[in-house]
C-alpha cells in the first residue's frame, strides 16, 4: 500500500483525536466546564458504521486512553465506555449500508444516551461518588443535535477516506 | 496452507471475526484493569499518564488558540458596549481603592512598630514562580479540573497555588515533565484549609463538584456571616497565607459555603506560587 493510501486510512484516527482536543478545549465558562458536546462520540459512531475496517478496537482505545489522560478522568474510563459502545455497532453496518440520514441519525439518538450512561456508571464506580447526572443529559442533548453538521463534515472526509470499496453487496 | 486452515476453521468461527472478539476482548481488559486500577497510583499508570499527556499537552494548547483568540475578541466586542457604565464603575473602584490605600499604609506601619515590640519576623512576599496556561478542561461532572502547559520543567510542582482573576483558582495535583494537572477549589477532592475574615474563624474549605465549596469543620459557635471574606489559613504549609478565594453565602440550616472570586469564564492564565516555609519562632529578631 502506497504511504498516500496509508495516511487515507489514518484519517478516520486523527480526526477523532483532533474531536478529542476540540471537545477539551477550554472555553468561557464556569468551574464545571459548562456546557459542551461530546462531538468524539458522533466521529466514533460515524466511523464504526461507515468505515469499521479504519475504527478498530485499537484505535477506539487509544481514543478513549486520550481523552482520559488530558480530562483527568480515571483511565480506561472513556476507553471502556467507547469500546463497549463501538461493539454493539458490530456487524451493524450491514443493516444500515445506504439508509436515509434520518435513521442513522436516530440510532445515534438511542446509542449516544446508552455510551454516556455506560461512562457515567463506571466513573461513578470508579471514583466512588455520584455526581449530578443533568450536565451529562445536556451534554448528551448537544452532541445528538450537533450530529448533522458533524456529520456533514464526516461524509466529506469519507469521500476522501474512501480507497477502496467495503460493505458493497 | 492458507487455505487449509481457512478451511479448517471456517465450521467454528471465521479467523477475522475470531481475530476481531479477541483484540476486543484484550482491550476491554486492559481498559477495565486501568479503570480498577486508577485509584491505586501505580507508578507505572503514572508514567504512561505523564508520558502522553507531555506529548500531547503542545498540540492541545495549538488546538486552544482558536478558542483563546475567539474568546479575547468576544470580551473586546463586549466590552465596547459597556465603555462608558465600565469608566463610571472604575472610577468609583479608583476612589475606593484610593481610600483603602492610605488604611493600608496606616495599618503597615502599625505593623511595623508592633513587630518591632514583638520582635517577629516580616513575612516574605511570596514570589510568582511561574506562569502557565490552561490548555484543556476536564468537560465532566466528576473532576474539576484544568490541564496546563507548564510543568516541572518550567518550575512547576505538587502543591503549588493556582491564582487566576480574582483570587485563588486551586492548586497543582499532578505535575508532569511539561504539564501539570490544576485541581480548582470546587472539584470534590479540594479541601484546603482556610479563614473566614474577619472573625478568624478556622475552617476546610471543601469541594462538591457544585459551583459554591462548602465551609466545614468552623468552631462550635461560628461568628461567620454571609459577605464575609474567605483567605487561606496556610496551615499545613502547602498553600500560602492570605490568597483570597471568596465571600461567605448563607446556605441555610446554619450551614455557610463560599462563592469564589475568581473569574471562572476568563480563566486562560494562571499565577503559580509556592507556600514559603513557615519561619521558626523568634528567628527574625532584628535587634
Amino acid at each position: 500500500m502506497g504511504v498516500e493510501a496509508r495516511l487515507r486510512e489514518a484519517m478516520p484516527l486523527a480526526f477523532a483525536l483532533l474531536m478529542v482536543f476540540v471537545d477539551l478545549a477550554p472555553r468561557p465558562a464556569g468551574a464545571g466546564g459548562g456546557l459542551a458536546p461530546f462531538l468524539t462520540l458522533g466521529v466514533v459512531y460515524f466511523w464504526s458504521l461507515y468505515r469499521p475496517d479504519l475504527m478498530t478496537y485499537p484505535a477506539v482505545f487509544l481514543i478513549g486512553l486520550v481523552h482520559d489522560v488530558l480530562s483527568g478522568l480515571p483511565l480506561g474510563v472513556s476507553a471502556l465506555a467507547l469500546l463497549l459502545g463501538r461493539v454493539v455497532l458490530l456487524g451493524r453496518h450491514r443493516f444500515f449500508y445506504a439508509k436515509s440520514f434520518s435513521v442513522i441519525w436516530a440510532l445515534f439518538m438511542l446509542w449516544a444516551p446508552g455510551v454516556e450512561l455506560v461512562r457515567y456508571l463506571i466513573a461513578a464506580s470508579a471514583l466512588g461518588v455520584v455526581v449530578d447526572p443533568v450536565p451529562l443529559v445536556v451534554q448528551c442533548g448537544l452532541t445528538i443535535a450537533l450530529y448533522p453538521a458533524l456529520s456533514w463534515i464526516l461524509v466529506r472526509l469519507h469521500e476522501q477516506v474512501r480507497t477502496r470499496a467495503y460493505a458493497e453487496p | 496452507m492458507t487455505r487449509l486452515r481457512r478451511a479448517s476453521l471456517a465450521g467454528i468461527l471465521p479467523p477475522r471475526a475470531w481475530l476481531e472478539r479477541a483484540s476486543f476482548g484484550g482491550f476491554v481488559g486492559v481498559a477495565l484493569l486501568l479503570v480498577i486500577f486508577s485509584r491505586a497510583e501505580l507508578s507505572v499508570v503514572e508514567r504512561l499518564v505523564h508520558g502522553v499527556r507531555d506529548t500531547l499537552t503542545p498540540v492541545m494548547g495549538v488546538v486552544a488558540r482558536p478558542t483563546d483568540a475567539l474568546h479575547d475578541g468576544l470580551g473586546w466586542a463586549g466590552r465596547q458596549f459597556a465603555l462608558a457604565d465600565e469608566n463610571q464603575r472604575l472610577r468609583a473602584q479608583v476612589d475606593q481603592l484610593l481610600a483603602w490605600q492610605s488604611e493600608a499604609i496606616r495599618l503597615e506601619v502599625e505593623n511595623a512598630s508592633l513587630r518591632e515590640v514583638l520582635s517577629a519576623q516580616r513575612q516574605r512576599p511570596v514570589p510568582i514562580v511561574s506562569t502557565a496556561r490552561v490548555v484543556a478542561d476536564s468537560r465532566s461532572p466528576f473532576v474539576h479540573t484544568r490541564l496546563l502547559d507548564r510543568g516541572i520543567n518550567g518550575g512547576v510542582r505538587d502543591g503549588m497555588a493556582a491564582i487566576g482573576a480574582g483570587g485563588l483558582a486551586g492548586r497543582v495535583i499532578d505535575a508532569g515533565q511539561r504539564s501539570a494537572r490544576l485541581l480548582l477549589v470546587t472539584d470534590l477532592n479540594s479541601k484546603i484549609p482556610v479563614l473566614v475574615l474577619p472573625s478568624r474563624d478556622p475552617a476546610i474549605l471543601t469541594g462538591d463538584n457544585g459551583p459554591s465549596p462548602r465551609l466545614d469543620f468552623l468552631p462550635l459557635t461560628p461568628r461567620v456571616t454571609a459577605g464575609d471574606r474567605v483567605v487561606t489559613s496556610g496551615a499545613a504549609g502547602i498553600l500560602p497565607i492570605g490568597l483570597s478565594i471568596g465571600h461567605v453565602v448563607d446556605a441555610g440550616d446554619g450551614a455557610f459555603r463560599v462563592r469564589p472570586t475568581v473569574d471562572w469564564s476568563d480563566l486562560q492564565h494562571v499565577r503559580l506560587i509556592q507556600a514559603q516555609p513557615l519561619a521558626e519562632p523568634g528567628a527574625g529578631r532584628t535587634r
